[in-house]
């Protein structure tokens, strides 16, 4: 049997199976929606949280409760200028193929770790200046002793979360780094390949490649490490279109 | 197709590609999941994939490019976020085929199912080129999906046939 043969046995043998699931349509338009209500929930959850913080500020009138209303806003600036700039560019690939949606994946993988720290620090630093504001505002109001305060039922159940969500900061932190990992990984081999399967570039294409890339280089805003790994990307990339 | 199009028509065409092409996604999802559950759900975020870029669809590339595209980065994504190794996955049920006998089916089916097993074996570079030209996508279309020449997709399917024919004969 010869090669093409082969392959069409092989196609013959894999189209067989022609199931397709019913109701499709219904579940991905129910996901859809879902989808677009998740991205809403950030800014309802930015406005109740802002909101809540001001109300109860300006009905305890009393300093340590302004301080965290305050604090409670330039959190939630904090954290948007910080998705603002982490997500930046991560929404869609350079191109619709396979190559430029690795590193689309790539970026994002890199772009949740990042939050996984922020999210990790701004959780903290929040949970310790929540915990002082309170202290300070009951001892203000009667003596009370911090293991107390520390023991208290309410205290309990706040460090309770706070495991849990260390738990799942965890957790989450080493399923990215675990997709990070495989993503690298396949990229290696597709750059190995893609570089060992390529017939070389003649001479004259090589000097108009440099003088490319020098001006690419120079075009392009070097701000910051992820941008200039986005550059060396789209160099690489650019190199590979110019050989084929 | 534009953004402008109104929600119906798109609908349209969504049940309309489905219809065409969905046994070929779902046997591209079956090729990079292990069980039977999985591989429906990866169809389902392909679909939901295809559903939310369709709007934006406006014919650079055929409606069979675009649909392999999709579904190909969609499994890249899953296969990176659900890695999940089992030792011995489950055999799919299928429908039988009311126009064979039961026991050329049953061999039909053990066929595939080695077929399918060779193929979850490749690694992720090799398997999509396999699962594009078990779909009998041209070379060209190939390259065009996966952003490589089309002396490299006969490359990689060559060395992928290599390694298909030996891991057939492992009877694995």
């Amino acid at each position: 049997m010869n090669a093409d043969q082969e392959l069409q046995q092989w196609r013959a043998q894999w189209q067989t199976d022609t199931h397709v699931p019913a109701g499709l349509r219904e579940r991905v338009k129910r996901e859809s929606r879902r989808m677009r209500f998740m991205l809403y929930l950030d800014l309802v959850i930015t406005a109740v949280a802002g909101a809540l913080g001001t109300v109860w500020a300006m009905a305890s009138e009393q300093p340590a409760m302004r301080f965290l209303a305050i604090w409670v806003w330039v959190s939630l600036l904090i954290t948007w200028i910080f998705r603002f700039i982490n997500d930046k560019g991560n929404w869609s690939g350079a191109a619709p193929d396979t190559e430029a949606f690795l590193h689309l994946s790539l970026r994002r993988c890199k772009a949740n770790l990042r939050a996984v720290k922020f999210g990790f620090i701004l959780y903290f630093a929040q949970l310790a200046i929540v915990s002082t504001c309170v202290y300070w505002e009951l001892k203000r109001q009667s003596p009370t002793d911090l293991w107390a305060y520390l023991t208290l039922t309410r205290s309990l159940v706040v460090w309770f979360c706070a495991a849990l969500f260390l738990l799942w900061i965890v957790w989450y932190a080493r399923k990215q780094k675990a997709e990070l990992n495989y993503l690298l990984e396949v990229q290696r081999d597709w750059e190995k390949y893609a570089d060992e399967w390529e017939t070389p570039a003649p001479e004259s294409k090589k000097r108009w490649k440099l003088t490319a890339l020098l001006s690419s280089l120079i075009r392009d805003h070097i701000s910051s490490l992820s941008q200039l790994e986005d550059l060396d990307w789209r160099v690489r990339r650019k190199k590979k279109i110019w050989k084929t | 197709m534009t953004k402008d199009m109104p929600k119906s028509l798109i609908e349209q065409r969504f049940d309309q590609l489905l219809l065409r092409e969905g046994a070929a996604l779902m046997r591209l999802a079956g090729a990079y999941t292990d069980t039977r559950s999985d591989r429906d759900d990866l169809f389902q975020e392909i679909a939901l994939a295809i559903w939310q870029a369709l709007p934006n669809f406006r014919g650079e590339s055929s409606e069979r490019t675009f649909l392999f595209r999709i579904a190909h980065n969609r499994s890249l994504a899953y296969l990176a976020n659900r890695r999940t190794l089992r030792i011995s996955p489950d055999e799919e049920e299928r429908a039988p085929d009311p126009r064979l006998d039961p026991e050329q089916e049953l061999l039909q089916e053990q066929e595939r199912q080695q077929l399918l097993r060779a193929v979850r074996r490749l690694p992720v570079l090799y398997r999509q080129v396999t699962t594009l030209a078990l779909e009998g996508l041209s070379y060209g279309e190939i390259g065009e999906i996966l952003a490589v020449s089309e002396s490299n997709v006969g490359a990689r399917l060559n060395r992928a046939r290599q390694m298909l024919r030996s891991f057939m004969e492992d009877k694995v």
